[in-house]
């Protein structure tokens, strides 16, 4: 068992699902088998658990004696043996010690039975007969058949807590959400989802801070723990110092008075001192999030992950359930762009999650190099052009870009503008209106598409450029690996030079080149970018008025001759150190991250 | 109320460990009396299967047992024969594995 003294802090990255920052003890729900829930209770929620675990005591007795009838008249050693388990179960050193631990302690009752099991353990480490000394083991077995009826038939979510939480788990059902809200939560962690989860999504109308999607975090976080959760990078510290705690209440102090200035730039232009203008847009992934697209002043939506139409349901959506998705965003922002991706699954958003069972079969030893996005609607033509449709249909009512995600080949495009005219002659045919001009763009995500990027643009109406993929598979890092992680960099020359070369060749055919991955919302990163000569940077909607504030301190000039610089440094660590020295030069207000 | 003391001796090979214990305690709860062991000046009951087993009365043990009740004088035999029964030649453990319940 890890202490929290044992532990050098540590800090995980995840997905934002909820801003805000929390530091608090964490309680982590449903946990492996080898973990334990503990919590303290509330006076008036004592008896209530000390019948839970009479419950769980009745429930593997009867476990035991449906065992028993098994082995009823062949094995009476075996009989005795379940008879002394059964024994074990009501014997006063685990019933009526653990009663006691819930009532005197009040504290849970799996964390009283393991504080039995420890009092019983010590009586036999005293025993020098090793035969003996290992029955412990029978007590171990009947302890854990307890704690399985515990977990079975106790409360997923536990209830009476003496002081507020960050609740930890793989996931939160609606009902365990339900159940939270009359709770004190200060925050959620998840290992699942992103921030179209059902906890991004609960913990935003909580206005609650919540991080999801961080790896393993169940088994790396132990209840008990403090934690800090950052809510605005997606960030977890685990066993934070004192001087970690400070530092990040002040960086919440700093964001809410920063926010309550940021008002101001809701409203006014994104350009830059000298009349450059960015078109600073909005990366979403469910229409619920269209609010803050409105609210933080946002010039459309640069990026529209479809893909949150296609899981968490039983079957695959209708083309009439995804034109009117598809419909209501392009009527609501009209006349701003809504730039749709489509369906972006597999890799790692599974395509194992998409309904139909087709999908369930699929074994990639490599999925981020396999049968992903693009490849994938290539193969499900059905699906494919069923979304087309519905992307097409919605087009008449205002103005919707259709974005093709993981381009690699000349060829694939190709295939996509024969589908499409496919498409859009069936729905003539049959009287459907649609806009015939509709743009149609690709994200440069792949190295092989920023070498051909003259040549693809050619081709296509704008360049989106998706850093998140194109830097783990310039720089072969899979961001999600621990042992690799820290190599994962966004400022890495490499990258820049790559979005540079987009640039230039897209420029070059005269269409615009757009950039939605995370870095774009970075408001330390974005001056590159902007002096890159980007023409729209999309980016999560309340990160908006930060780099919009920067733009409107910046002259084109001064950003372009940063970019200039920075194409020539040598690695990562330089081209932080440049950007350092020019963001103290020219603008205040950034804050470097922790 | 009947008191009977008495000193006996575990012959089991393995000692007082889960069979033994749960055979002593069965021919205990069928007899209208509370067994005691005398430990080091200490009375520890009979009715803890793991208080008994954290005794670890191994194999040639001198156990000294006070029995009240009704039935103190009967129960006296019926704990003799329990203490002296040898162990059966196979081995008991019947698969159960350490921490994984038999679901």
């Amino acid at each position: 068992m890890i202490t929290e003294a044992d532990r050098e802090p540590e800090t995980l990255y995840g997905i934002s699902g909820s801003s805000g920052i929390v530091v608090g003890r964490a309680v982590v729900l449903r946990p492996r088998s080898d973990d334990l829930i503990r919590y303290r209770l509330e006076k008036e929620a004592i008896q209530a658990e000390k019948e839970r675990f009479q419950q769980a005591v009745d429930g593997a007795e009867q476990e035991l004696k449906t065992l028993r009838s098994k082995f009823e008249g062949d094995l009476s050693d075996t009989l005795t043996i379940i008879d002394s388990h059964i024994r074990m179960l009501r014997d006063r050193m685990i019933l009526d010690q653990t009663a006691n631990l819930i009532e005197q302690k009040q504290i849970n009752a799996e964390w009283a039975l393991s504080r039995a099991l420890y009092l019983v353990k010590k009586k036999f480490d005293h025993i020098a007969d090793a035969y003996i000394r290992d029955r412990f083991s029978d007590v171990e077995y009947v302890v854990n058949l307890l704690l399985d009826q515990l977990s079975e038939h106790g409360q997923q979510f536990p209830t009476g807590f003496a002081e507020p939480v960050i609740v930890v788990s793989e996931d939160f059902t609606p009902a365990d959400t339900v159940r939270m809200q009359a709770e004190k939560v200060l925050g959620f962690l998840t290992e699942k989802g992103g921030t179209t989860s059902h906890t991004a999504i609960v913990a935003r109308s909580l206005g609650l801070p919540a991080v999801v999607g961080v790896e393993n975090i169940t088994e790396r976080c132990r209840t008990g723990d403090t934690i800090i959760l950052d809510g605005y990078d997606g960030r977890v510290c685990l066993s934070p110092t004192i001087d970690q705690q400070k530092l990040y209440q002040e960086y919440d102090r700093q964001h809410q008075a920063f926010s309550d200035e940021l008002r101001w730039y809701i409203h006014l232009a994104p350009e830059t001192l000298d009349g450059l203008r960015v078109r600073l847009s909005a990366n979403i992934e469910i229409p619920d999030e269209m609010e803050g697209v409105i609210y933080y002043g946002a010039d459309g939506i640069g990026l529209f992950r479809s893909e949150f139409g296609y899981f968490q349901q039983k079957h695959l959506p209708s083309e009439d359930s995804l034109f009117a998705v598809y419909q209501d965003l392009v009527i609501t922002l009209d006349p701003q762009p809504v730039t749709i991706r489509t369906l972006d699954a597999g890799g790692d958003k599974l395509a194992s999650q998409l309904p139909g069972n087709k999908f369930k079969t699929l074994h990639e030893r490599n999925p981020a190099l396999g049968l992903r996005s693009i490849r994938l609607s290539l193969q499900e033509r059905t699906l494919f052009i069923t979304q087309l449709r519905a992307l097409l249909r919605a087009s008449a009512f205002g103005r919707l870009r259709i974005l093709l995600p993981l381009i690699s080949l000349l060829s694939e495009l190709q295939q996509i503008q024969e589908i499409i005219i496919q498409v859009m002659e069936d729905l003539t045919s049959e009287g459907i209106p649609f806009d015939s001009d509709v743009e149609i763009g690709i994200m440069i995500e792949v190295p092989s598409a920023v070498t051909m990027a003259d040549v693809l643009a050619a081709e296509v109406d704008f360049f989106s450029i998706g850093t998140n993929d194109l830097i783990q598979y310039s720089l072969a890092i899979d961001r999600g690996n621990e042992y690799v992680a820290k190599m994962y960099d966004p400022l890495h020359p490499a990258v820049l030079r790559m979005i540079s070369r987009t640039v230039e060749a897209g420029h070059a055919q005269g269409i615009e080149v757009a950039l939605c991955g995370e870095m774009a919302g970075d408001v330390f990163m974005a001056p590159v970018l902007l002096g890159l000569g980007l023409d729209e940077l999309s980016m999560r909607p309340s990160a908006i008025p930060h780099v919009k504030r920067l733009l409107r301190h910046s002259t084109s000039r001064r950003l372009n001759g940063l970019a200039k610089q920075i194409l020539k440094c040598g690695d990562g660590k330089e081209t932080r150190k440049l950007l350092k020295s020019y963001q103290e030069t020219n603008y205040g207000g950034w804050r470097e991250r922790l | 109320m009947k008191t009977v003391s008495w000193e006996s001796t575990v012959t089991n090979p393995n000692g007082m460990h889960c069979r033994v214990a749960e055979r002593l305690m069965k021919v205990i709860d069928a007899h209208e009396a509370t067994v005691q062991i005398v430990e080091q000046g200490q009375l520890i009951d009979c009715s803890s299967i793991l208080e008994l087993l954290s005794l670890a009365l191994v194999q040639g043990s001198r156990v000294r047992f006070t029995a009240q009740g009704p039935d103190a004088e009967q129960v006296v035999a019926a704990v003799e024969e329990v203490l002296a029964e040898p162990e059966p030649l196979q081995d008991a453990s019947f698969g159960i594995q350490q921490g994984a319940s038999n679901k």
